[in-house]
């Protein structure tokens, strides 16, 4: 049980009132005692009684205003929209994106290795042989440039 | 019996029954707080009624904020939407309250009686109505509808140093204004402070 000092009843008196039942629950066993062995502290709980006095008077304006039933049956009848998609977790993102990912890489894979076994030269258009190199490719040089 | 959350989640496929138990479980409080907070009976009804329904279209997003918010109460969610329409609505002045409840108090041999209550009522609802919003919402939460420091600093988003600093000034100025409903006990004076 947590010390209570006059000053600390004192503010919970100013805040909550006589009361007990009001008072912040963790403090209310400390404030108890502190009561049952002070009569100062006494004293300041029964200055805060008229005041609670005097609030207990005001009726709720709105008491029974409002039919339970009636109340349901008008908002139920609004209808709602659809929840929104949650968002993904972890690993849900991840299934969903795996065939980007996996595309991805298969792509960079492709990539490196062109570039390394330089395959993409044999992917280029053979430019025209000089006459001596295509001497052995063609019989009649002429052929090629005949149209 | 199901939790508030839990019937929010159902009320949020449609269901109802729980809905209506949501309804039953805070319709009483909801009215005691916008009732004494705007003062006013038909303003606390549309209010209560335009918090429930929140809550109605609210709920099939109920468990997708509770997971992103780490599961905030529906009773703190609630009171929070139905606190700020109160102090959101534009107020009207309390004009006449005594005038008024004199009129409709009851001829018969109890009548005065009644009429004393009223009086007194209306004494306080004004005095009441003259404090600053958020004074008055602690008020009503702490003093009238019985909730703890601890949910009422989470329904209006303060500490719990910052509601006690709003509850002792609003008691203060009601002590004030409602001398001669609540005067001091002379014994008590000068006791402490």
């Amino acid at each position: 049980m947590t010390a209570m000092t006059l000053e600390r009843l004192q503010t919970i008196l100013d805040a909550y009132g006589g009361n007990p039942e009001r008072w912040p629950a963790a403090e209310r066993d400390a404030a108890m005692a502190l009561i049952a062995r002070s009569a100062e502290a006494r004293r300041a709980v029964n200055a805060a009684a008229p005041l609670d006095r005097a609030l207990a008077g005001f009726a709720n304006p709105a008491e029974n205003a409002i039919n339970p039933l009636k109340l349901v049956s008008m908002i139920t009848a609004q209808p709602q929209r659809q929840a929104a998609a949650a968002p993904p977790n972890a690993a849900d993102r991840f299934v969903v994106r795996w065939p980007n990912i996996a595309g991805l890489a298969a792509a960079a894979i492709a990539g490196f290795l062109i570039g390394w076994t330089g395959i993409d030269q044999h992917l280029l258009p053979t430019p025209p042989a000089h006459d001596a190199d295509r001497g052995e490719i063609l019989s009649d040089p002429s052929e090629d440039w005949t149209w | 019996m199901q939790g508030d959350d839990d019937l929010m989640r159902l009320a949020g496929t449609g269901d109802r029954a729980a809905f209506s138990q949501l309804v039953a479980r805070h319709l009483a409080r909801a009215t005691g707080i916008a009732g004494r907070v705007t003062g006013n009976r038909s303003d606390a009804e549309e209010i209560v009624q335009e918090a429930f329904l929140r809550a109605w279209l609210k709920a099939p997003d109920w468990q997708a904020q509770a997971d992103r918010e780490g599961g905030a109460s529906f009773a703190t969610w609630f009171y929070r939407v139905l606190v700020n329409l109160c102090i959101d609505r534009r107020r009207r002045p309390v004009n006449a309250p005594i005038e008024a409840a004199a009129e409709v108090a009851d001829p018969n041999p109890g009548g005065y009686e009644a009429t004393a209550r009223a009086e007194t009522s209306a004494r306080v609802a004004q005095a009441v109505a003259a404090l600053p919003e958020r004074q008055r919402a602690a008020l009503v939460l702490c003093h009238f509808e019985g909730v703890s420091n601890i949910d009422a600093a989470a329904i209006l988003d303060v500490s719990i140093g910052a509601l006690e600093s709003l509850l002792v000034r609003g008691r203060r100025a009601l002590k004030e204004a409602l001398l001669d409903l609540a005067p001091e006990p002379s014994a008590a004076k000068g006791t402490m402070r």
